[in-house]
């Protein structure tokens, strides 16, 4: 029994993207990166961060949520990593398609309609693959996903 | 050496990976496989997360039932039986925190707050056995009563002002149940409100209404009391009019009505059916809430409202009572009766909607739930015929549940319906003869046929042919169904096997007839052992147009467990393949057989590579398959699977990517959440039973992240300290920052300090600790008191308080604490093992070694994930064992104890504790061999501690229990032996050291370092005899006599007195054996004298001692022919005062002496007169 409990130990680590994000603040939301990262982006640095990652099994690995700036950078420069079968589907594509929130990695997983219409080509990347991360974040706050939205599909810049 | 559970703070010291996974599995499949064989295979397994559950406001062992919030909502009101009689208590429903407010030492009932918040009213039982009506004040003070032994009161309710009370009272036990109302200040008998028999009255806020249950007599000549019945309906009477009579359509009886605060609504429970199977609809049955709009801007306000479903028949309802912004009521529920709330508008929100009340409805699998839901369906649903729909539905599911009143009520219904044709006629009757038929059975003397119930059955089924001639092929087909089922009761099985099979499934349309067939002919199928016919049947079924899918998908999963049940694994993957060839393509149960066919390679293996591939295929299948009830259907089967054959991966995998797809706001969502999360927390355990701390950690702190669980919360805050993570409580403080009074921020400060206190030694400084983790327990508790986490730690550290001695009655309440947080942890094999073990303990300590037991072996029956812990818990059996007279099953259970200590490498340091107690308890069970040898394997570990050890006392506790053993056991030089090792520790302590390692509570019970001296005196004497030096032993008694001496001047027990009596007849016993006749009198004369003084100051006659004192003194002379002159006691008066005492108590024990004592007496006599 021990036996069997270490070896699936040993293939469980499949958290998916970003785990232990956490609403943080209130007042509405605007579309700009300050904003989205003080209401909800900030929280994921519990976890998506360089010295957070120990301990959360097959986290994504590119991301670090410990300031705007890297938070930022990674996001819109970056592409998913360190996920495992079947998540593993969506390594190597990008978080944000700069103009097209709809083909965004990063609005598919806290917005549900995104990711179940999403198509990223023949990566296997898709609704069946994108783990929702408010399932392990929380909900985020009133506005946010359309902020997030308007921000991606403005080119998402560093404002 | 302490208790190594007390060792252990944390409620997570009781799990276990296997069996927890297995739990998870468990919930797996209520929320997501709501299917009609695991609803009636365990009903109260189901989840329903979307319906509203009643919250629970008052917990513990015995009843708690009448609730009634003030006017505030802040304080509930409530009758428990918690002390034998029935008390009123107040809870604080922010803290938690409990008084009794009504104590009349006598039973009360009916509490009522008055409108202002400031008095009670209640039916009191103390100077009237038949009841008065009284009032205290709220706060606490002195009762006064309205009414006084002349009449009898049984219940009573303020009216809207608070200067008038009504009360429901008879004259006598034969007179009628009248309403009467009086001032609230006393002083007057009233004025009589209603003459008749009335029951539950209820007055609206405005005062305008009075509402009642009218009670009928059976019979004028017996008092209402034995011969009442429930009436159908209620009254209902604006100021002086005439009362309105009210009849619901709706089957059963009705009772207790109450206005809700706005006076917009009428409340009451109604007995829908005979629950309980006594003939009889009462409120012995299970009760229901029911809500009715009341509208006074009509003659009638009831007029043309209908009532509103507003509990499960399920949780046995009743006693409703809406506050302002929560309906409280009690409830039978998982087995207690308790004080519950929930919402205005009951389980089920007002606001839903049509389409969502049939997607809950579909995904539920509780029938009683279902009935819920068919009821504010059928408020909602304005098209006939989808109303009648739902009426057979609901008299489909009456029947099931065996409701019979109910099922002919809508059965009735439903007949004559307006859009009732021919065909749902049909269904009717024959829905109606089947209950006459069910009714007939069940009034069977025991079950036995007899010929006239076989003759009325033959009846019915010629009426039911007749019923069939001419009629719908759907009523010929459910006929059919019926007859087979009244022939198979009167047994005759092959009438009713005919009948099943001509009836072609495939042929049937009716989907309630198919549904009769797997409810009525599936059953007969399988008792008689036609596998192929069930088989069959249920193929059928899976494939039949007129079910749904999602009824489809179930029946596929039924046929599966048909064809799989009782085959060997080797033969599982063949019969599968073999029966998917006769399946459709493309159909619900080939894709389900599909799935079992990939499923079934995991078992019996624990090879990674074939769980990968088979995962890996399974998520093929699952992505190809995009229809919500089929993924549901996978993803449940393929959880439960994962659950049986530990693959925590697939486990989670599947969990996660469910939860990430179904929509939200689909009423699965919520179980594919709740799921998620049990899977996550069950990955924190199962990462902790590996050590793993790091990887534990973030599944815990991942699901705080999400939700307030305090489980998951404790589980960060311990496995932050195993990973070494320093800073933890200052993250945690951190991420509250904004709100840094949050519940959870005082719960972790709390649990923090209570994790300290098991390794403090200073009292003060626990003290310390203790207050102030009950300073943030309390600060937390507002908010969390539905957590069974809460009142675990509320009820440890009242216990801790107990055993640190500050506080002696914190033992009821840390009792009271650990029950509540017992019935919140219902389903939480964690929380229910760690407090039951910890009652367990703390039943123990107060010395309830029986009670103690009953928490101890349901613990033993749950799984453990520490050896501590198993040990802890076999330590205490066998303590409490040992303390309730089974001396045998405690040795046995310490021994149990020694062997896992000695097999388990971190618990090496408590095998001397297990010696110890195997040892001990294998003297006291008379296993002296055993006793021996245990404790001569103790010595040398006892042999090698420090000198501070040595001066704790339990070496020399040991050396003289081993003493003492070996001297049972006759090994005299032995006994020595360990005599001369426990002289040498006992030089080597004080009494000052022996204190200080006992606990508080435990002092007054401890031993001195004199009273070992004296037991070993006596031990020594007893070697030293066995050994034929008595000498020796004469010295080791008389130092033994000058101790126990010493000990009565120093104001010792009248106990010392006898064991005096004991050395001198020891000392005589010596005496003798050398002859020396005269010294041997005097030492029993010494003796006696002792037992003598001994029965002045208790009135004990007959002291075994006394008995061999004087057996030997008679001896003496009769014997030893020491003359009668020679004793200086008067040895027949005193023969013959101990013999007559014998005689007036004759105890069968004592027979011998009686009888050696009335020969010996008799030849004194005899002596005395030949002189």
């Amino acid at each position: 029994m021990t036996r069997t409990l270490i070896s699936a130990a040993c293939l469980l680590s499949l958290a998916g993207l970003f785990s232990g994000c956490e609403a943080v603040a209130g007042g509405d939301v605007e579309p700009k990166f300050s904003s989205l990262y003080t209401h909800y982006f900030e929280s994921c640095g519990n976890c998506h961060a360089p010295d957070k990652r120990a301990g959360k099994e097959g986290i994504e690995m590119t991301l670090d949520f410990s300031t705007v700036a890297s938070a930022h950078k990674t996001l819109t420069t970056g592409k998913a990593s360190g996920m495992q079968d079947p998540y593993d589907a969506c390594n190597g594509v990008p978080f944000i398609s700069a103009g097209n929130a709809s083909k965004s990695l990063l609005m598919a997983v806290v917005d549900q309609p995104t990711r179940k219409s999403i198509d990223l080509g023949a990566s296997g990347c898709g609704a069946d693959t994108i783990t929702d991360m408010t399932l392990k974040a929380g909900e985020p706050p009133a506005g946010f996903v359309a902020a997030l939205k308007t921000w991606i599909d403005g080119g998402a810049p560093n404002d | 050496m302490g208790d190594p559970q007390m060792l252990r703070t944390n409620t997570r010291s009781c799990s276990h990976p296997e069996g927890l996974v297995r739990a998870a599995a468990g919930l797996a499949l209520a929320l997501l496989l709501p299917t009609q064989a695991h609803a009636a295979a365990s009903p109260k397994a189901a989840v329903e997360p979307s319906l509203r559950q009643p919250q629970r406001l008052t917990a513990g062992g015995s009843d708690q039932f009448l609730g009634c919030l003030s006017p505030d909502g802040g304080t509930l009101y409530y009758v428990s039986n918690r002390n034998a009689t029935a008390q009123v208590f107040r809870q604080d429903l922010l803290t938690g925190a409990i008084d009794l407010v009504v104590d009349d030492e006598a039973d009360v009932s009916f509490p009522r707050i008055s409108p202002d918040g400031t008095s009670l009213l209640y039916i009191s039982t103390r100077d009237d056995a038949s009841g008065d009506a009284c009032i205290r004040p709220a706060a606490g003070g002195k009762r006064r009563c309205l009414t006084d032994d002349k009449s009898a009161e049984v219940q009573a309710f303020w009216y809207p002002k608070g200067d008038e009370v009504g009360v429901v009272t008879r004259k006598g036990l034969d007179g009628a149940l009248e309403l009467r109302r009086l001032p609230a200040g006393g002083g007057s008998a009233g004025t009589q409100v209603h003459p008749g028999s009335v029951s539950s009255p209820a007055i609206s806020p405005d005062g305008q209404w009075l509402v009642w249950v009218p009670i009928e007599r059976s019979s004028d000549k017996v008092g209402v009391s034995f011969s009442m019945r429930l009436g159908r309906g209620l009254m209902l009477r604006k100021g002086g009019g005439q009362p309105i009579q009210i009849r619901f359509s709706l089957p059963g009886v009705t009772g207790f009505p109450a206005f809700s605060a706005d006076g917009r609504w009428l409340y009451f429970a109604r007995y829908l059916s005979d629950t309980n199977f006594d003939g009889r609809i009462d409120g012995d049955d299970h009760g229901v809430i029911f809500r009715v709009h009341f509208d006074t801007g009509r003659a009638n306000p009831l007029d043309g409202s209908r009532p509103e479903q507003l509990t499960s028949a399920r949780w046995n309802c009743q006693y409703p009572s809406p506050a302002r912004d929560k309906l409280v009521m009690t409830c039978h529920f998982h087995g207690s009766l308790d004080v519950y709330s929930l919402p205005l508008d009951g389980a089920v929100p007002a606001t839903w909607k049509p389409d969502k009340l049939r997607e809950v409805l579909e995904a539920s699998s509780d029938p009683w739930q279902q009935l819920m839901l068919l009821d504010r369906l059928q408020s909602r649903e304005t098209d006939n015929g989808k109303r009648l729909e739902l009426l057979r539905e609901t008299t489909r599911l009456h029947l099931r549940l065996e409701e019979l009143t109910s099922a002919a009520f809508f059965a009735e219904k439903v007949a004559g319906h307006p859009s009732a044709d021919a065909a749902t006629r049909g269904w009717a009757q024959v829905v109606l003869e089947l209950i006459a038929h069910r009714n007939e059975e069940r009034r069977l003397d025991r079950g036995q046929l007899n010929d006239r119930f076989i003759a009325d059955q033959q009846a019915r089924i010629a009426r039911l042919e007749k019923l069939a001639e001419g009629a719908p092929e759907s009523t010929v087909q459910h006929a059919r169904l019926a007859r087979a089922e009244i022939f198979d009761v009167i047994g005759d099985k092959a009438q009713a096997l005919k009948l099943i099979d001509g009836l072609d499934l495939k042929q049937v349309k009716d989907r309630m007839v198919l549904l009769t067939w797997a409810e009525r002919a599936l059953p007969i199928l399988r008792d008689l052992g036609e596998r192929d016919r069930a088989l069959a049947g249920v193929t059928a079924l899976c494939h039949h147009f007129s079910l749904s899918v999602g009824e489809r998908l179930d029946w596929s999963e039924q046929l599966i467990d048909l064809l799989l049940r009782g085959q060997p694994q080797t033969a599982r993957a063949g019969l599968i393949a073999a029966w998917r060839e006769k399946l459709e393509v493309d159909s619900e149960v080939a894709f389900r057989f599909d799935l079992e066919a990939l499923l079934l390679k995991l078992d019996g293996t624990h090879d990674e590579a074939v769980h990968s591939e088979v995962r890996q295929a399974v998520f093929e299948l699952y992505r190809e398959h995009t229809f919500l009830l089929e993924r549901r259907a996978l993803v449940s089967a393929t959880l439960r699977k994962a659950a049986e054959t530990n693959s925590a991966r697939m486990l989670y995998q599947f969990a996660n990517s469910w939860a990430s797809w179904v929509d939200k706001g689909h009423v699965e969502r919520d179980r594919a959440v709740a799921l998620y999360r049990q899977v996550v927390l069950e990955r924190g355990y199962v990462r902790e039973a590996e050590k793993n701390w790091l990887d534990a950690h973030g599944s815990f702190w991942g699901l705080t992240v999400v939700t307030d669980d305090l489980e998951a919360w404790i589980g960060v805050i311990d496995m932050a300290d195993k990973a070494g993570r320093k800073n933890e409580l200052a993250d945690i403080t951190k991420r509250y920052k904004r709100t840094p009074d949050h519940p959870v921020v005082h719960f972790v400060a709390a649990y923090d300090q209570a994790r300290k206190l098991a390794s403090l030694r200073d009292p003060e400084r626990k003290k310390e600790v203790l207050d102030a983790a009950q300073a943030e327990l309390d600060k937390a508790a507002p908010g969390l008191l539905s957590s069974p986490a809460i009142h675990h730690l509320r009820g440890y550290l009242a216990h801790q308080r107990f055993l640190g001695g500050y506080d002696r009655s914190a033992a009821f309440s840390a009792h009271s604490h650990y029950l509540m947080g017992l019935d919140l942890a219902r389903g939480n094999p964690r929380y229910e093992a760690a407090i039951l073990h910890a009652v367990g303990l703390l039943q123990a300590a107060v010395g309830n070694h029986w009670i103690a037991l009953e928490y101890l072996n349901r613990r033993a029956e749950l799984p453990f994930m520490t050896p501590q812990t198993r040990l802890s818990l076999l330590l205490a059996r066998a303590r409490s064992l040992f303390h309730i007279g089974r001396e045998a099953e405690g040795a046995s259970a310490a021994r149990d104890a020694y062997k896992l200590a000695n097999a388990t490498p971190e618990l090496k340091a408590w095998v001397p504790l297990c010696l110890d107690r195997a040892a001990l308890y294998a003297y006291a069970a008379g296993e002296l061999k055993r006793a021996s040898t245990l404790y001569r394997l103790l010595e040398p570990m006892m042999g090698t501690s420090g000198a501070e050890v040595a001066r704790s006392g339990n070496q020399l506790r040991a050396a003289v229990m081993q003493a003492a053993a070996e001297l049972a056991a006759g090994q005299f030089a032995e006994a020595l032996a360990a005599l001369d090792r426990a002289d040498r520790l006992a030089r080597a302590t004080d009494d000052d050291a022996l204190m200080a390692g006992a606990r508080p509570y435990q002092r007054t019970m401890t031993m001195r370092v004199e009273d070992y001296r004296v037991i070993m005196t006596g031990l020594r004497a007893q070697a030293l005899r066995g050994l034929g030096r008595d000498k020796d032993a004469g010295q080791a008694l008389a130092a033994r006599r000058v101790a126990l001496q010493a000990r009565i001047e120093s104001g010792g027990g009248d106990d010392t007195l006898l064991q005096l009596a004991a050395v001198e007849r020891d000392l005589a016993a010596v005496a003798a054996k050398a002859q020396d006749k005269d010294e041997a009198a005097r030492r029993l004369e010494a003796g006696l004298a002792h037992c003598a003084t001994f029965q002045k100051r208790t009135g004990t006659v007959a002291p075994p001692v006394r008995l061999v004192l004087l057996r030997a003194y008679a001896e003496l002379h009769l014997f030893g022919k020491v003359p009668l002159s020679a004793l200086r006691r008067d040895l027949v008066g005193e023969l013959a005062a101990v013999y007559a005492f014998l005689c007036e108590r004759p105890n069968p024990r004592l027979a011998a002496e009686r009888f050696v004592f009335k020969l010996y007496l008799a030849t004194l006599r005899a002596g005395d007169q030949g002189q």
